[in-house]
């Protein structure tokens, strides 16, 4: 069973890399305010992991066709907290998304990656009774759950453009207790660079 | 691209823009981190630090922030502010501190020494003020601990004892809880008021010299009510919408740490399990400095009789301690009466 398991998981990869472009489909870039407030951005590299349609039959019969992803979202980014903490992150998200003919979509996804973050204004009394300032910052993984709305103009318009609201909430962890949450708002626009 | 380049440069220029001055100033509101142990807890200095005197709070619970009350000045400490500066500071393991806290820390010895380490940087950037240290409630119990285990070393000036429980053996505490409630209907029953009810509540006293089961412990407290039901003046201060909007939106609070997690419980667990069954009264004969103890007269967590017995158990000469009643004022003088309360910092470090 283990070895039916990692050979489906080698022929899979192997092919899903042999067809792996370098160059997402789209990259966005986002204001990604911590607590909504405070000052983050946000570089998106989306890559199209898969798309389907989905065809169902209206009350009056009429066919409705969406549009569905599956994306790989890799994020980079960082949040300015003023007197708190300087947050730079690393966080790969998987998302769904959903769309109709007129380009509105919505989308849900998970993240994990990681986190550092950096403390201002920090001072340290030393062995000898002196005040030192110091570097202080940790180093965390992170974990985020998000739900995005947004319209992608290229369904309809065949314009590359996408523009997307998109709450976040995320985890930095081991914390205290356990973790320690973030909620982050984003506004983006994302551009395509090809189609799947 | 060449807007994403703009967007990182005004990251960058944000980040290095804002740097904290320890300038000695009448308006001071400065924010720094004091590292304890691989621990950032952050201070904020507000008021006047031109005075050189610096007064810490520290917040009860255990397990209350402080940087979001003092954000919201929910204590009304503004008017000492523009008299003294006071630095409020998010205690290990609540709110705002930051960095890798085990359980095994959250212990008095190393909340001590947090204390001294902050005061230490207190003295050191802002050119050797006078410290005093201002405690509400638990707080004191955490005061009081530091100047006795750091009494040859702490260079605090005074003490301010806001309603301080330094008593923490519950049959003890209910001790004066009984004296409370027999003072209390007998200046009711002197002043002519409702003198069925508290010839009854007087009675009752009498007749259970000792509470201790639940049943007494709920007469006790039906007699004397909750705050804010008759006697117990109230001591919720609602907060607006737009103070809540300000603090989770426009301070330098990460709210979900601070507010909704299980952090303060869990300190205030671990704190009060150490504490359980101590008695810091018998100790204060080695404390000798400056002291204003402040009590509400209903105050029915802390009763101003156990004050008293904490007034006279201090080792400080009679000329430098004093014992403050307030006779509107329950738990949170601060609260209830929160200009007298000013009135009597500013005068009492003024003295010194």
């Amino acid at each position: 069973m283990h070895k039916l398991i990692f050979s489906l998981f080698v022929i899979i990869s192997t092919s899903s890399w042999g067809q792996f472009s370098i160059i997402p489909h789209n990259v966005g870039i986002s204001y990604a305010g911590e607590t909504v407030t405070h000052p983050g951005g946000k570089l998106s590299l989306m890559y199209n992991l898969a798309q389907w349609n989905k065809v169902t039959k209206s009350q009056r019969g009429l066919a409705k066709t969406k549009r569905r992803n599956t994306t790989l979202n890799v994020n980079f980014g960082g949040f300015y907290h003023q007197r708190f903490q300087t947050g730079i992150f690393f966080l790969p998200e998987i998302e769904f998304s959903e769309s109709n003919k007129k380009g509105w979509y919505w989308a849900a996804g998970a993240g994990a990656g990681y986190l550092r973050t950096i403390i201002p204004d920090t001072y340290e009394v030393q062995d000898d009774g002196t005040v030192e300032a110091v570097n202080a910052g940790h180093n965390y993984g992170m974990a985020s759950i998000y739900f995005t709305y947004g319209k992608d103009l290229f369904i309809q318009n065949k314009k590359p453009w996408r523009f997307f609201l998109k709450p976040e909430f995320v985890m930095a962890f081991p914390n205290f207790p356990t973790l320690t949450g973030y909620f982050l708002l984003e506004v983006g626009v994302a551009y395509k660079l090809r189609q799947f | 691209m060449r807007l994403f380049a703009y967007i990182i440069l005004l990251f960058g220029l944000s980040l290095t823009s804002c740097e904290e001055n320890f300038n000695l100033e009448e308006n001071t509101n400065t924010q720094f981190n004091v590292r304890v142990n691989g621990v950032e807890l952050p201070v904020l200095v507000r008021g006047n630090t031109a005075s050189k005197k610096i007064i810490l709070f520290i917040n009860s619970g255990p397990g209350l922030t402080s940087l979001d009350h003092a954000h919201l000045d929910l204590m009304n400490f503004k008017t000492i502010e523009s008299s003294y500066a006071i630095a409020y500071y998010d205690q290990r393991g609540t709110g705002n501190s930051q960095g890798t806290i085990s359980k095994g820390s959250l212990n008095l010895k190393q909340y001590s020494k947090d204390i001294f380490d902050i005061i230490r940087v207190l003295e050191t950037k802002y050119e050797q003020p006078e410290i005093f240290l201002m405690s509400h409630g638990f707080g004191s119990y955490l005061s009081s601990f530091f100047l006795l285990s750091y009494e040859d070393s702490n260079n605090v000036k005074g003490w301010i004892n806001l309603d301080g429980s330094l008593l923490i053996q519950e049959s003890k505490v209910w001790e004066y809880k009984h004296t409370f409630l027999v003072n209390i209907a007998n200046e009711e029953i002197s002043l002519g008021k409702d003198i069925a009810y508290w010839t009854d509540a007087l009675d009752w006293a009498i007749n259970n010299p000792i509470i201790s089961n639940q049943a007494q412990k709920d007469q006790w407290r039906s007699y004397l009510g909750n705050p804010g039901e008759f006697i117990i003046p109230s001591e919720q201060r609602d907060l607006l919408t737009r103070e809540t909007f300000d603090v989770v939106f426009n301070s330098s609070y990460n709210p979900l740490p601070a507010l909704w997690s299980r952090n303060g419980k869990i300190t205030a667990e671990r704190i009060s399990e150490e504490v359980n069954g101590t008695n810091l009264i018998p100790e204060l004969s080695r404390l000798t400095l400056p002291t204003l103890n402040i009590w509400g007269r209903y105050d029915d967590i802390v009763p101003p009789e156990l004050g008293d017995d904490i007034y006279n158990a201090l080792g400080t000469p009679n000329a430098d301690k004093y014992f403050e009643v307030f006779l509107n004022s329950g738990h949170q003088p601060f609260v209830n009466e929160p200009n007298l309360v000013s009135q009597k910092v500013v005068d009492f470090i003024g003295k010194y």
